[in-house]
């Protein structure tokens, strides 16, 4: 295996690919009593049609997550339920737009949970009784994030903000798409997405690299899967657009809430790494509507806002920038950010400062093995690549490169979805 | 991992050294009987205090300066603990061991500069800030209501704990809010250090007895009280159970059930309710989620917890309101299930492994390790590893026998009326 060593904080990661393709990525450490495992395959929510051979799958929305409840379907694995209950551990699973992950958090027979973690994703029984049975399940779940207002505006605003995009769906779907889901769509997209090759495992905890290593080949050698040519994702050609400029979610609510994005062509920024352009945008935002901004200062001091943040995103070939803010008047806020967006400043010493707040992060990542599993997870689904250098690579980012990257934005495509008082 | 315990002038110093992890933790607590007066002067003053300082007299100052300390971070928070109130500033910040050695006294004098020199102009608050904190106060009262579960559980609670201090919410009304001035705020400020409240200083890190004289120096000049205060509620209550249905335009319905318990043993209360709630509502198997989502497909989220300090037990889940009476039967058949030493016998080992699993949660967790040492000077609590083999000991029988001892008192529903 190679040894990777996470500079600055001398956190060693063991890696390794086998040969029908699954990575490995174990990270021993003496510093907790508990493991954390976790096996995530690189479908999510973004797969909305594909091509494999000679046939072209439309994916109906919400299938990613259907299908994980299906796989970690512990109820219907009396078994492997059993045998997890009996070791004391806690089985989970998640989907977001660009992955799965299925895991398992416990302190007992690291090994055991480790073959138990395999056999939940490896012997799954996907009928369509049992799909039919969940649909109840995943409707409640479908209602629980719609009533959470946050979330429920983010989703609309991706749905204006795109003509084409997977964002336009939600990761869970609606009801009306999860009802025509199927038992045979959900097995064609396991048969054709759950390849070793398109799947990873991490391990973290206190553990023999060499011994979990043989656990995993042995178990790999008897189950004889071997690569295979993976779907071709067809993305559907995005236009510069937004598809609506503004949306009014009636509220019985006090406060205005609103969010405003803008949206921009990636090739703006000539700037290869997405995860260092996050970086850069996420500083440029912080710096002109985070609490130490003097934006953020003056809308508070005038009685315009009560909270105010922002973000970035990058989907495919765009970068959206959001601004969320809590206010009095919704509409008066909207008037003048739409002046003031276009004024974002940027100087040398706040720029080394928001610096400091990402090398925090890298450092304090390594106090907890979920966050250390979530974080290497993350990076392979979005970045394809885990930087054990980040902490030079945060070091090295440049106020010039940020000040470029700020120059190269452009305020044309808005979209604001916010909420008024029913 | 190492602990001490050193009191100074009153103050109680809990020192938890450890290299577990890569920050130094620092809590203080101010802690007095509960007064519902002091919910609105808790929340206004946690609030002010770190809105903005003398020195760092806007906000932008005192969060820019947080950022320049590599993301320093002082907290604020007002709280109810049963039968007691307690504010507490707390301070975190990376080991200087990846920084530079410099960080840890700026970082202390930060949390200094916070505590000690506030705001404040001729015996009052700053005016402007003292209204920017007061919208945001109002903002968040009128917020309540987006939140179905947080107006859930206020409203649960004033029925199941009502009389008690556990019925009001940590939240002020407006008629609260409108009460507080710049003056007033400050003369309770002044409280803080004047001997009304046990004062409990907690630091964990990779640090030795030698910052507690450095704090010291600083610290000395408060008086701390040193009443013997306890956080457990002991209140008889009624056999009768009380329901009440609120309605709102949510599409999901939020149901709370409450179960008063009887008086109990520390062994009851710590050890065998503890293996009782695994298997009823927290475990992956437990037997509301097998019975209620998996077998009827009624909600997606559905467990129980137990309260600590107004000793009760709790159910929740998400459902669909037209499934209410559905719903309500089967948790009671669970609840009832309990007695089935059938039942119980396929969950309950793993229930204790689950146990021994979740506690190893305590040594990879600086706040859970800050909180049980301030805990303790209220509440009975022992080892972490005691615990362990307690909850070894607990039988089937007693697990059996508890139920007797937990009676259905409140049933509530936030009825989401979108559909």
């Amino acid at each position: 295996m190679k040894e990777n060593v996470f500079e600055k904080v001398n956190e060693k990661v063991y890696t390794e690919t086998l040969k029908n393709g699954i990575d490995l990525y174990l990270y021993p450490t003496k510093k907790t009593k508990n493991f954390y495992i976790s096996i995530s395959v690189k479908y999510g929510a973004r797969i909305t049609k594909y091509k494999l051979n000679d046939k072209t799958v439309e994916v109906i929305p919400g299938s990613a997550h259907f299908l994980e409840h299906k796989v970690m379907a512990l109820s219907e694995n009396e078994e492997i339920s059993r045998r997890i209950n009996e070791l004391g551990s806690l089985a989970n699973a998640w989907t977001n737009y660009y992955g799965t992950n299925y895991n398992i958090f416990g302190s007992i027979n690291l090994i055991e949970n480790l073959k138990l973690l395999l056999d939940i994703f490896y012997n799954t029984d996907i009928n369509e009784k049992c799909v039919n049975e969940e649909k109840g399940i995943i409707g409640e779940e479908i209602d629980m994030y719609k009533d959470e207002i946050n979330s429920l505006m983010y989703n609309n605003l991706f749905n204006n903000l795109f003509n084409k995009s997977y964002v336009k769906n939600t990761v869970v779907g609606e009801r009306e798409d999860i009802e025509k889901i199927t038992a045979k769509s959900l097995n064609e997209i396991y048969d054709d997405y759950y390849t070793p090759n398109n799947t990873f495992i991490i391990v973290s905890g206190d553990f023999e690299v060499e011994e979990v290593r043989k656990v995993i080949h042995d178990y790999m050698d008897k189950l004889d899967l071997k690569k295979k040519e993976l779907p071709k994702r067809i993305i559907e050609k995005e236009t510069d657009n937004v598809c609506l400029n503004y949306e009014e979610i009636k509220r019985d609510s006090e406060n205005d809430r609103v969010k405003y994005a803008i949206k921009m062509d990636k090739k703006r920024f000539n700037f290869k790494d997405d995860l260092f352009l996050r970086y850069y945008i996420s500083i440029i935002m912080s710096s002109n509507f985070s609490s130490s901004s003097p934006l953020y200062e003056k809308y508070k001091n005038e009685g315009l806002i009560i909270s105010m943040s922002s973000g970035v995103n990058i989907i495919d070939d765009y970068v959206v920038i959001i601004v969320s803010a809590t206010c009095n008047n919704g509409s008066k806020f909207i008037e003048r950010l739409d002046k003031d967006i276009k004024g974002l400043t940027l100087d040398k010493k706040t720029f080394e400062r928001k610096k400091k707040i990402f090398l925090r992060s890298y450092i304090l990542d390594f106090d907890n093995i979920e966050d250390i599993e979530y974080n290497i997870c993350e990076s392979i689904l979005m970045d394809d690549k885990v930087d054990y250098n980040e902490y030079t690579h945060i070091s090295n980012m440049t106020y010039e490169e940020a000040s470029n990257i700020l120059n190269s934005f452009k305020y044309e495509n808005v979209c604001v979805v916010r909420t008024i008082k029913e | 991992m190492q602990y001490n315990k050193i009191i100074k002038n009153d103050i109680t110093y809990h020192l938890i050294n450890t290299n577990r992890f890569k920050s130094i933790n620092l809590v203080l607590f101010f802690t007095k009987e509960f007064d519902k007066d002091d919910i609105v002067f808790g929340n206004f003053l946690t609030n002010n205090m770190v809105y903005s300082s003398k020195k760092y007299n806007t906000k932008n100052k005192i969060a820019s300066i947080g950022e320049d300390l590599y993301g320093t971070k002082i907290s604020s928070s007002f709280g109810i603990n049963g039968k007691c109130e307690t504010i507490s500033f707390s301070l975190d910040f990376i080991n200087p061991k990846y920084t530079e050695d410099k960080y840890m006294d700026l970082s202390l004098d930060f949390l200094y500069e916070v505590l000690l020199n506030p705001n404040v102009e001729n015996d009052e608050f700053n005016h402007e800030f003292f209204e920017i904190v007061k919208n945001d106060a109002i903002a968040n009262y009128q917020s309540i209501k987006d939140n179905p579960n947080l107006f859930a559980s206020i409203e649960y609670a004033k029925i199941m704990y009502k009389d008690t201090p556990s019925e009001n919410c940590s939240i002020p009304s407006i008629e609260e809010i409108n009460r507080v001035t710049p003056k007033n705020l400050y003369e309770y400020y002044k409280h803080l250090f004047d001997g009304t409240y046990n004062i409990d200083i907690c630091i964990l890190g990779e640090v030795d007895t030698s910052i507690i004289d450095k704090i010291h120096k600083v610290f000395k000049v408060f008086k701390s009280n040193n009443k013997k205060l306890e956080f457990t509620i002991k209140k008889d209550f009624e056999n009768k159970v009380t329901e009440k249905i609120d309605s709102l335009s949510f599409n999901q319905s939020k149901l709370y059930i409450g179960y008063k318990l009887d008086p109990m043993s520390f062994h009851e209360f710590n050890h065998v309710l503890r293996v009782y709630n695994t298997i009823l509502g927290t475990m992956n198997d437990s037997i509301l989620f097998n019975i209620v989502r998996e077998a009827n497909s009624l909600c997606y989220s559905i467990g129980s917890y137990v309260s600590r300090y107004n000793p009760s037990l709790t159910i929740y889940a998400g459902i669909n309101k037209k499934n209410y009476d559905k719903t309500i039967e089967l948790i009671k058949s669970c609840v009832e299930s309990m007695k089935d030493k059938e039942v119980l016998n396929r969950l309950f080992d793993s229930a204790k492994k689950m146990i021994n699993t979740v506690l190893n949660n305590y040594y990879d967790d600086a706040a859970s390790q800050l909180n049980r040492y301030y805990s303790e000077q209220f509440v009975p609590l022992e080892d972490v590893e005691v615990t362990r083999k307690e909850i070894e000991k607990v039988t089937i029988d007693e697990v059996i026998a508890i139920n007797d001892k937990i009676h259905l008192n409140t049933i509530y529903m936030l009825k989401g009326d979108n559909n």
